[in-house]
């Protein structure tokens, strides 16, 4: 009788989980298939003519050092502006959590959401218009006898990296917030009681409990950044190029979907296999600063 | 029953799941839709209205904001013809091209490519021949821009008409550029260094790189790519932004972070008549040119509507008042017109001097295309 109502709740489950399997399939699952499927195609379906298999995109691809000059310039600022980020998001996530008065607290919260309600694209024009050469930070500057009048850092690689930083803090304090929420108060005064320093208890006691919060961060920063191009072309000058710019041009500018597809591909699997290792990382780490053993 | 109750929502879930996906919204007339299934089930609420006796609809493909959805465009075809106009607005040529793989024949009337991509759609087999007997103002066109080999079929069938023509050539801003510019050389000294604007699109920054080399960019067939490539590297150490929009440059440019490059036309008229100094000027090595130009699409089924619309943008009433348009002028294809202009009004489209070399935009194979992006796309990760 047991094992009968064991069944049923199984079946029910399984019911209840369709809709969104048939998402993932229909949005996921469907277009990664297509996308490996097209990456062997030989240019582009023209008047519904498929144009035959080719290895060649992968050929020309690791012939090239443009993608993987691109896609190492893009993984060096994806895991820059990651790592930003993360220094400036724990001291926020934590005033947020712990130091701020509950009924403040909604209030901070909705200053770091402000920024979604808006384009992309208009945040970074608007950012733009701070680093300009007359804009304001400029002026600032130059007021201040930091910079000298007329120069500015746009159209260089530091206004991608403070673009991407701006765009993506959210993300990751949003993500750091949920975690050091829930950890207990008496955890952190137990840490204090037994000696431990303000330095040691956030080692041993508040990094490895928000490493969920900090793996969720990581990803939601680093994979769009590394994929990112429209920062890098607006406010990136004459070396704004990166590996998303690359893919868009198959695309959009001669329309070879093989070969766009095949850098996507391989951009894809890369990311994935530096996903994983960041994760395996972060868990060791956890395991060693937390004492436990494997 | 709890069973029944789970059941029904599964049932409500998939339900909603699929409407959801099969739903397509019918975008307004100011939307632009983003595929053409969207344009499409326009078009098929307008042959149902057409069919309950109400006035023709003509499809426009064309850039949003370029001269024919003005108040001298559509409007006023739409009162001389008793129909209406609807645009379906595309951001590059390349997504008209998929716009009409993807269900724009049959269901787009009249588009307007560039010449490079005039032949690719023709040999495409997307447009109709143009019975130019129904085209009255087609032997008022200059002829330098008709019978276009991009534009004309084996036998001598007419597919495009030209609307208007432009330079992609050098502009600088005179109060930071004082010396006498008459060559692309400028760009390449010490003098302008990180103050260089440069156009990021692969084809005109080939040519331009080609004309400056001394070769000829309108023939793909025998250009040296290592040397235009090395020439743009050594542009780049010039360079301080890539643009690709008018907003690209004009940004930089009024702040004075650039202050010279090559530029459109267009982009130096809206800089002069904004109040900002601008020189537009012609190398004498020679300069990039365009022309655009008005097809009737495959399978319309208003053929004689689309004649008239191409005899009205390419007519006389039309291409006066978009070459004189304050702010916006654009350069005429109409002799009747460019014989009416003042020598202020040519001007102000850089017009009243002609370019001495102009270097049309070539039709590239796709391997050609792939070549060229490849060396613009090293050029920019070098």
């Amino acid at each position: 009788m047991k094992t009968k109502t064991k069944k049923n709740s199984f079946k029910i489950g399984s019911l209840w989980a369709g809709p969104s399997a048939l998402m993932l399939l229909c949005l996921s699952l469907i277009p990664l298939a297509m996308l490996l499927l097209f990456s062997f195609m030989d240019g582009n379906i023209t008047n519904g003519v498929f144009p035959g298999w080719t290895i060649e995109n992968f050929q020309k691809m690791f012939s090239s050092n443009v993608f993987s000059k691109l896609m190492a310039k893009s993984l060096g600022i994806g895991a820059l502006v990651t790592v930003i980020c993360i220094l400036i998001s724990y001291p926020m996530a934590w005033g947020m959590a712990k130091a701020a008065k509950p009924h403040n607290r909604s209030m901070l919260m909705m200053l770091i959401i402000l920024p979604f309600f808006t384009s992309q694209l208009l945040l970074i024009y608007a950012m733009m218009m701070i680093l300009q050469s007359g804009g304001i930070l400029m002026t600032l500057l130059g007021a201040l006898g930091i910079t000298t009048d007329g120069t500015s850092i746009l159209y260089t690689p530091k206004a991608v990296i403070l673009v991407l930083v701006y765009e993506y803090l959210p993300y990751m304090v949003l993500c750091l917030y949920t975690s050091l929420e829930s950890i207990g108060d008496n955890l952190v005064q137990a840490s204090r009681v037994l000696g431990a320093g303000t330095f040691r208890t956030f080692i041993n006691v508040v990094f490895p409990m928000s490493i969920p919060g900090l793996l969720s961060g990581i990803l939601l920063v680093m994979v769009p950044v590394t994929g990112s191009f429209a920062e890098s072309a607006l406010v990136g000058g004459p070396n704004g190029m990166m590996v998303g710019s690359l893919i868009n041009s198959q695309y959009n500018t001669v329309l070879n979907m093989g070969y766009g597809a095949s850098l996507s591909c391989v951009f894809l699997i890369i990311l994935s296999i530096i996903m994983a290792v960041v994760r395996m990382l972060v868990n060791l780490a956890e395991r060693r600063i937390g004492g436990e053993t494997e | 029953m709890k069973k029944i109750i789970l059941s029904m929502l599964i049932l409500c879930t998939g339900l909603w799941l699929f409407t959801g996906c099969g739903k397509k919204e019918t975008p307004s007339e100011a939307e632009t839709p983003s595929t053409m299934e969207e344009a499409s089930s326009e078009e098929t609420e307008t042959e149902v209205e057409t069919e309950s006796g109400e006035v023709p609809t003509l499809v426009v493909a064309n850039w949003k904001g370029y001269g024919a959805d003005e108040d001298f465009g559509a409007p006023r075809f739409e009162e001389l013809y008793n129909c209406k106009v609807e645009f379906v607005y595309f951001n590059s040529v390349e997504e008209l091209y998929t716009m009409l793989q993807t269900g724009g024949i049959g269901n787009i009337d009249v588009a307007l490519p560039s010449t490079v991509y005039t032949q690719t759609f023709r040999e495409s087999g997307m447009l109709e021949p143009i019975d130019t007997s129904k085209v009255p103002c087609y032997g008022d066109l200059i002829e330098a821009y008709l019978n276009l080999p991009e534009a004309t079929g084996e036998n001598g069938e007419v597919y495009a008409l030209p609307w208007t023509w432009g330079t992609t050539s050098l502009g600088y801003n005179p109060e930071a550029v004082t010396e006498e510019v008459t060559t692309w050389d400028v760009l390449y000294g010490d003098a302008y260094k990180g103050k260089v604007a440069f156009f990021d699109d692969y084809v005109t920054a080939l040519m331009t790189s080609a004309i400056h080399t001394g070769q000829n960019p309108s023939d793909p067939d025998h250009l040296d790519l290592q040397a235009v490539k090395e020439d743009l590297l050594a542009l780049k150490e010039n360079v301080c932004t890539y643009w690709a929009s008018y907003d690209d440059y004009l940004n930089p440019y009024t702040s004075g972070e650039v202050v010279i490059g090559n530029m459109w036309a267009g982009t130096a008229t809206q800089l002069k008549n904004s109040g900002t100094p601008c020189n537009y000027i012609y190398p004498v090595e020679g300069t990039v040119g365009y022309v655009d130009m008005w097809c009737i699409i495959k399978d319309t089924d208003c053929y004689d509507l689309a004649c008239k619309w191409l005899d009205f943008m390419c007519g006389e009433e039309f291409q006066y008042n978009f070459a004189t348009v304050e702010g916006n002028a654009h350069n005429t294809v109409n002799n009747k017109v460019y014989e009416k202009l003042t020598d202020e009004q040519k001007a102000a489209v850089w017009a009243l001097e002609t370019p001495s070399k102009v270097y049309m935009q070539p039709v590239l194979t796709p391997e050609q295309q792939n070549d060229w992006l490849e060396v613009w796309n090293e050029v920019k990760a070098n």
